[in-house]
């Protein structure tokens, strides 16, 4: 007992410069190096997605630091792997804020990472501007203002989504959605917009992570829906294709939303046949003449010799905010980040858009782009054929 | 609940049965290809071999490697599998497995060093062939036989677990090398004392149990999609079977796989009926396995003796 006694002694003694560390004060002004955690998907289901938006945010610091930096200081992205996965991605901001001393982040870039890591970041003060995590559970937390997102919640795409089926006219619906935050929350807002309009014939969740999908859609075959509501990430997304041409389940309408767009179909042949045939989707997408978009893909494109993917313009505009936010506040502290976030975000006309944020730290409106998959020159490629705006 | 029930009693009326034991078909032919080898190893060297999961990852690159790399057509792939892991499995016993024994190694030991294998080959084949999923170039074909939905490559899967199943059996049965590893597996020292150079029966048999574990790795790969991480995804169920049949038994592996494939496959039916997320699937089949290593501890392996 009396060893243990010291033991906890010491393991306190040593514990006691760090307590004393922690409550430092914000130092007036702001440091020499300003830090911008990042943290997106550099492995994982969605890397093809995650090494595009990471190079929107690069782009963006470049722009900021050519600009002068922000109050003439510099700003340094610090780029973090969340390999499209919550605990990854806690572990990711956990490194920044604690070993980087980082207080403002954009990202991380899924729903189920953002609701993980969400607790954690209020506690130590530090702001999340995620450009992608669209789960509408986010809202409800008690944490909710701090994780801000440039992208909008997905009560407004399960709406675009039930829509689609609606204006078809497709009365009897199968819906399939991944069992996290993201496929659950569209799920749930889907179905309330579908009530009276369709019957709901299966409701299946599925394991994004076990990548074999027969029964279940199996199950969807013997309801003989006249359409499917699909909710999925890229990897389990092209075998749930996959799988669905091989049961002929091509023969009716698919109906998915962003998380399979931008798929890498070259990759995913059968995927891709099956989507040219049968799926169309939703994609939170600005509508291409907005001048600041353009303006935007332009140098993207020249920058990186390739084009931009769903998420580029909304965290390219989260990283730039985040500097008009810093400079706002005048010093690097996370509280005050936050409330100059709400000032400079109001109105703001971005890459992606107006942006003002709600008292919950969401994006007012929304606007949406139509999708389909085309083979054009025997390469499949997805295609925008209409744009809707939802408030 | 009260009121689910004939919601739940409809539902069920509905679903397509004969395609539901189809699918577990498809699925216990996986396990069973790939629990073969894991049993027999465990039967001869005494410890689970963890780096069996990199085994059939490996096979799966092997084959993608042959047939849609080189474009040498996807049945080459078959033999690109079969050889590169029947080599890596023997080379590991031999190179690694074979001298941690002889110094003494432990149960533990030989595991953790299979674990350490594992990682090695996962992230050399993750360096090699990059981290990102990939996927064979060739479509299969799909038809409806009666009412139920097949496609060719499944018809392939059934046919070479059947195959791999008959083989196994005259091997083990009829020829020296299989009785020499069905004796030096349950008694090493007899075996020893009748003339069985149990060096040789046991490299043979990690030899065979390793390509065996690249021709199911193969299956998985063209079936979803390759990743570093395919072989490990599956490691789970392999041992379920392994275990349900009792460890080191062929004929047991032989229902357990069965048995798991449609634990799995009913149970994405039942909780999709009740709402539930079929991420319990796993869940049904070890929930089954723990009743019956209850019931039974031996495992199955007693009904078959």
């Amino acid at each position: 007992m009396g060893k243990k006694l010291i033991l906890l002694f010491v393991v306190f003694l040593l514990l006691l410069p760090v307590a004393v560390a922690c409550p430092a004060a914000p130092v007036p002004g702001l440091p020499e190096e300003i830090k911008i955690g990042c943290v997106m998907s550099m492995t994982g289901a969605l890397a093809a997605m995650g090494v595009n938006m990471r190079d929107a945010a690069k782009l963006a610091v470049s722009e900021i630091n050519a600009a002068g930096g922000i109050a003439g200081k510099k700003v340094t992205l610090l780029v973090e792997d969340d390999a499209t996965d919550p605990a990854a991605s806690l572990l990711a901001i956990k490194k920044l804020v604690e070993v980087k001393g980082v207080k403002v982040i954009v990202g991380p870039m899924i729903s189920g990472a953002v609701m993980a890591s969400g607790p954690y970041v209020a506690e130590r003060g530090v702001l999340l501007l995620s450009p992608s995590a669209t789960s509408p559970k986010i809202t409800e937390q008690p944490w909710t203002h701090w994780a801000f997102r440039t992208c909008p919640s997905d009560i407004f795409q399960g709406a675009a989504a039930a829509k689609i089926i609606i204006d078809k006219g497709f009365k009897k619906v199968a819906i399939l959605v991944m069992d996290n935050p993201y496929g659950v929350g569209i799920e749930t807002v889907a179905k309330e917009a579908l009530k009276g309009k369709a019957e709901i014939v299966a409701s299946i969740r599925y394991d994004e992570k076990k990548l074999d999908y027969l029964t279940e859609l199996g199950i969807i075959k013997d309801k003989k829906p006249d359409a499917v509501l699909h909710v999925g990430y890229h990897d389990d997304g092209a075998i749930v294709y996959k799988q669905a041409l091989g049961l002929g389940l091509d023969i009716i309408q698919w109906v998915a939303v962003e998380g399979v767009h931008g798929m890498p179909l070259d990759k995913f042949p059968e995927a891709g046949k099956f989507m040219a045939k049968a799926v169309v989707g939703t994609v939170p997408q600005t509508p291409e003449d907005l001048p600041a978009f353009k303006k935007f893909r332009d140098v993207y494109e020249k920058e990186f010799k390739k084009s931009t993917t769903v998420y580029c313009d909304s965290t390219y505009d989260a990283t730039k905010l985040v500097a008009l936010a810093i400079k706002e506040a005048g010093v690097y502290d996370g509280a005050k980040i936050r409330d100059a976030l709400w000032k400079v975000g109001k109105k703001y006309s971005g890459a992606s858009g107006t942006i003002s944020f709600d008292e919950k730290g969401d994006r007012i409106a929304a606007s949406y782009g139509i999708w389909k998959v085309e083979l054009v020159a025997g390469k499949y490629h997805f295609k925008t054929i209409e744009f809707i705006t939802l408030k | 609940m009260g009121e689910r029930l004939p919601l739940v009693i409809y539902f069920l009326s509905m679903v397509n049965w004969a395609q539901v034991l189809f699918n577990s078909s498809v699925t216990g032919c996986i396990y069973l290809i790939s629990a073969v080898g894991l049993t027999l190893t465990y039967g001869l060297s005494k410890f689970p071999n963890f780096a069996h999961a990199e085994f059939m990852t490996l096979g799966a690159y092997a084959g993608y490697f042959l047939a849609d790399q080189l474009g040498l057509g996807f049945p080459s792939a078959f033999v690109a599998a079969f050889i590169a892991s029947g080599i890596l499995g023997a080379l590991s016993y031999r190179g690694i497995f074979q001298p941690l024994a002889k110094r003494g190694a432990s149960l533990i030991h030989l595991m953790v060093a299979a674990i350490g294998l594992g990682f090695v080959i996962r992230h050399f084949v993750g360096e090699l062939w990059g981290w990102s999923p990939r996927s064979f170039k060739v479509t299969w074909s799909a038809f409806d036989i009666g009412i139920v939905r097949v496609s060719d490559l499944w018809l392939w899967l059934i046919f070479a677990a059947l195959a791999m199943a008959g083989l196994m059996h005259l091997l083990l049965t009829k020829t020296k090398i299989g009785k020499a590893i069905r004796g030096t597996s349950s008694n090493p020292e007899l075996a020893l004392a009748s003339g069985v150079n149990i060096n040789r029966v046991t490299l043979v048999t990690w030899l065979v149990g390793a390509a065996l574990a690249g021709i199911a790795g193969l299956f998985r790969g063209a079936g979803t999609r390759l990743s570093p991480m395919l072989g490990w995804d599956i490691l789970l169920p392999t041992f379920a079977v392994t275990i349900l049949g009792g460890i080191g038994s062929f004929y047991g592996a032989i229902a357990a796989a069965f048995i798991i494939g449609l634990a799995e496959n009913i149970g994405v039916v039942f909780l999709t009926s009740f709402g539930i997320s079929t991420e319990y699937r796993m869940a049904i089949a070890f929930l089954i396995l723990i009743i019956t290593l209850i019931l039974r501890p031996g495992g199955l392996a007693r009904m078959f003796r």
